[in-house]
C-alpha cells in the first residue's frame, strides 16, 4: 500500500510529511493489529504500540521491565506514545521521502524536517555493523507521538535491540531537567552512582558485576537523568548489557544467555538477574569513571576523587554527540557534576573488587 | 579515556600570526549555535557542536575565558590581569595574547563588532595564588559521530523507501 505522497509546501512541508507518515502508521496498526504496552520511566507514562508482533519481539524485551499494569496506566495521561511498524510484515510503507540525500545531515537529522514541532531522524550508515539500518523516526512535539518505521525486521541491528527506540525516547522524555545520558547506573538502598566513560572503559563489566553481587542495576550505557527534584535521580531504560567475550570470562557466574551482537560483543538480557521487584530509579550520589587499570589480571582496584571537570568531560561530549540536537545538555550535566562528587575507578582484573570499591560510595547498611 | 590531542602550553600552532586589527578595544563573543561551555572548579569545558571537538581550559584560562566570553574588551581583560597578578604582569599578558590567538583559531571565540557591557563583576583584588599559564586541552574522539553521515541513497525520480517488488501490496 502506498499512500498519497506528501505535498511539499513551503510553509509546513515537515508537518505535511509527518501527517502522511502518521497515516501510514495508523494504517499498519489497523492492518496488522496493535500490540500495546504501558511503560513508566520515573513519573512519565509511555505507551508503546507495535503493528503486529514482528518488531515487538525484537524491540520490546529490552524495555519490558518498565511495563506497568494497564489499570495503573489508565489512571493518568500519557506523556509519550511510540508507534512502530515495519513495511515487510504489514505491507504498508510510508510515502516516499521528499528530501534529497544531501539533506540527511550528521547523525541522520533531516534538514528542513526538524522544525514546526516536527523531529525527523534517518537511521542508518556506514558505521552500522553488519550493514545498513534503514529506518526513520519522526516525533510530533504537539501530540507527543513518536513513530518508528523500518523496512523489514531483519535489518534491525543488534545495538537497536539492546537499546531500542532511543531517539524516540530521547525526544519524548526530554525537558529542562530530564535527559537521556550516555552512562550506566548501579546502586543499592535507593542510592546509586553513574558510570561514565567511552566504550571499552569497563562500564558494562562493572555494572553487571555489581548486579551479580546483589546491587541494583539501572543500565550499562544509557539511563534517563532527572534533575527536577532536590536530589538528582536516574531512571532505568533498558534491561540489557553489552558485554565482550573477555567480560564474560571475567564473570564466570553468568550463564551466558546472550544474543549475538557484532564481533565479540554479546547482548545480555539482565531481567532474570534483576528480578521482578528491582527498582528502576535511584538517587545519584556520585559520578564514577571506570578506567582499565595498568596492573593486568593482578592489578589492584583503586577509587580516587577527581575534579568535576573530569566528570563533565567524560559525561557531556558523548551524551551530546550521540543524540540529535542535544546542545542544551551541557548546562544540566554541569549542574549534576556540581552537585555530586566525581571519582575515577581504576579497574583491576577482578570485577568483584571494583564492586567492593563502589560500595564505599553507597549507604553502608544498604547492601543486599 | 580520551586523551588530549595537544597541549596548549606550546608547540604546534603557536607560530601563527597575530590577529590583524586587534586592539585594546577589541572584544569577543561566543556563537551559541556553535559553542557551548561551562566552568566548574576553575576549569572550563568547551564543546564545538559543529565539529565534535571539545576542550578543557585550565590554569588562569578559566578566569580569562569568563572575562573574554562576557564581551570585556581586550584592554580591560589586560587591566584585570595586571591587578590580579601584579608581580607577574608581563607573563600574564603574554599568555593572554597567546590564549586569545588559540581561542580564535579554534573558533571558540569570535571578534565581536559591538562592545557589550560585561554581565558579571570583575575581580580586581590580587589573586591569592600565583599565575598559572592557561592550557587548552583539545579532544577529537567525538568527531567520529559527526563525520559518519548515514548512507541515504535516493532515486531522484522515485524517492525512498520503495516497497519490495515481490510481496508489494497495492
Amino acid at each position: 500500500v502506498r499512500l498519497a505522497d506528501a505535498a511539499a509546501t513551503d510553509a509546513s512541508h515537515a508537518r505535511a510529511y509527518l501527517a502522511a507518515f502518521a497515516e501510514a502508521c495508523e494504517h499498519a496498526l489497523h492492518r496488522a493489529g496493535a500490540f500495546s504496552h504501558e511503560l513508566a520511566v520515573g513519573s512519565r507514562r509511555v505507551c508503546l504500540q507495535f503493528a503486529g508482533d514482528a518488531l515487538e519481539k525484537l524491540l520490546f524485551p529490552a524495555l519490558s521491565h518498565l511495563r506497568v499494569a494497564s489499570a495503573d496506566a489508565a489512571s493518568g495521561p500519557r506523556d509519550l506514545t511510540i508507534q512502530c511498524w515495519d513495511g515487510a510484515s504489514t505491507g504498508v510503507f510510508p510515502p516516499r521521502f521528499p528530501w534529497r540525500g544531501a539533506d540527511v545531515r550528521a547523525r541522520g537529522e533531516i534538514r528542513g524536517y526538524n522544525q514546526d514541532g516536527v523531529r525527523t531522524l534517518f537511521h542508518g550508515g556506514i558505521a552500522a555493523p553488519g550493514g545498513d539500518f534503514v529506518a526513520l523516526t519522526m516525533f510530533d512535539e504537539l501530540t507527543r507521538v513518536a513513530r518508528f518505521f523500518v523496512v523489514r525486521p531483519e535489518v534491525v541491528p543488534w545495538y537497536e535491540r539492546a537499546a531500542p527506540l532511543r531517539t524516540a525516547l530521547h525526544w519524548g522524555l526530554r525537558d529542562a531537567g530530564r535527559l537521556l545520558v550516555h552512562a550506566g547506573a548501579i546502586g543499592s538502598g535507593g542510592r546509586g552512582v553513574l558510570l561514565v566513560g567511552p566504550g571499552g572503559s569497563g562500564k558494562s563489566t562493572t555494572a553487571v558485576a555489581a548486579l551479580l553481587d546483589g546491587l541494583d542495576y539501572l543500565g550499562d550505557d544509557y539511563v534517563v537523568l532527572d534533575l527536577a527534584a532536590a536530589e538528582p535521580v536516574a531512571h532505568s531504560l533498558y534491561c540489557t548489557a553489552k558485554l565482550t567475550s573477555e567480560a564474560f570470562g571475567l564473570l564466570p557466574e553468568l550463564a551466558n544467555p546472550a544474543w549475538p551482537a557484532s564481533g565479540d560483543k554479546h547482548v545480555l538480557d539482565v531481567s532474570p538477574l534483576r528480578g521482578a521487584d528491582a527498582p528502576n530509579t535511584l538517587k545519584i550520589t556520585a559520578v564514577v569513571l571506570p578506567r582499565l587499570g595498568r596492573g593486568g589480571a593482578d592489578g589492584a582496584v583503586h577509587l580516587r576523587p577527581v575534579k568535576g571537570g573530569d566528570g563533565l568531560l567524560a559525561l557531556a561530549p558523548s551524551t551530546i554527540f550521540q543524540a540529535p540536537s542535544e546542545r542544551a545538555a551541557l548546562a544540566p550535566l554541569a549542574r549534576l557534576i556540581r552537585t555530586v562528587p566525581s571519582y575515577v575507578l581504576e579497574l583491576g582484573g577482578r570485577p568483584g573488587d571494583a564492586v567492593a570499591a563502589l560500595a564505599q560510595l553507597l549507604p553502608p547498611d544498604a547492601r543486599a | 579515556v580520551a586523551q588530549p590531542e595537544q597541549d596548549g602550553g606550546g608547540g604546534a600552532g603557536q607560530q601563527a600570526a597575530r590577529l590583524s586589527g586587534e586592539t585594546t578595544e577589541t572584544c569577543f563573543n561566543v556563537d551559541p549555535d556553535r559553542v557551548v561551555h561551562e566552568t566548574i572548579d576553575d576549569e572550563t569545558i568547551l564543546i564545538q557542536l559543529e565539529t565534535g571537538t571539545y576542550y578543557s581550559l585550565t590554569g588562569a584560562g578559566a578566569e580569562i575565558w569568563e572575562l573574554l566570553s562576557q564581551g570585556l574588551p581586550l584592554g580591560a581583560v589586560a587591566s584585570t590581569l595586571r591587578a590580579r597578578y601584579p608581580d607577574e604582569t608581563p607573563r600574564a599578558l603574554a599568555e593572554l595574547d597567546r590564549l586569545v590567538q588559540q581561542l580564535t583559531q579554534e573558533r571558540l571565540l569570535q571578534p565581536a563588532s559591538l562592545r557589550r557591557p560585561a554581565s558579571g563583576p570583575t575581580v580586581l583584588e590580587p589573586a591569592s595564588n600565583p599565575f598559572e599559564p592557561p592550557v587548552l586541552h583539545r579532544y577529537t574522539d567525538m568527531e567520529y559521530f559527526l563525520r559518519l553521515d548515514p548512507i541515504h541513497e535516493i532515486d531522484p525520480t522515485i524517492g525512498w523507501p520503495e516497497p519490495p517488488v515481490s510481496g508489494a501490496v497495492s
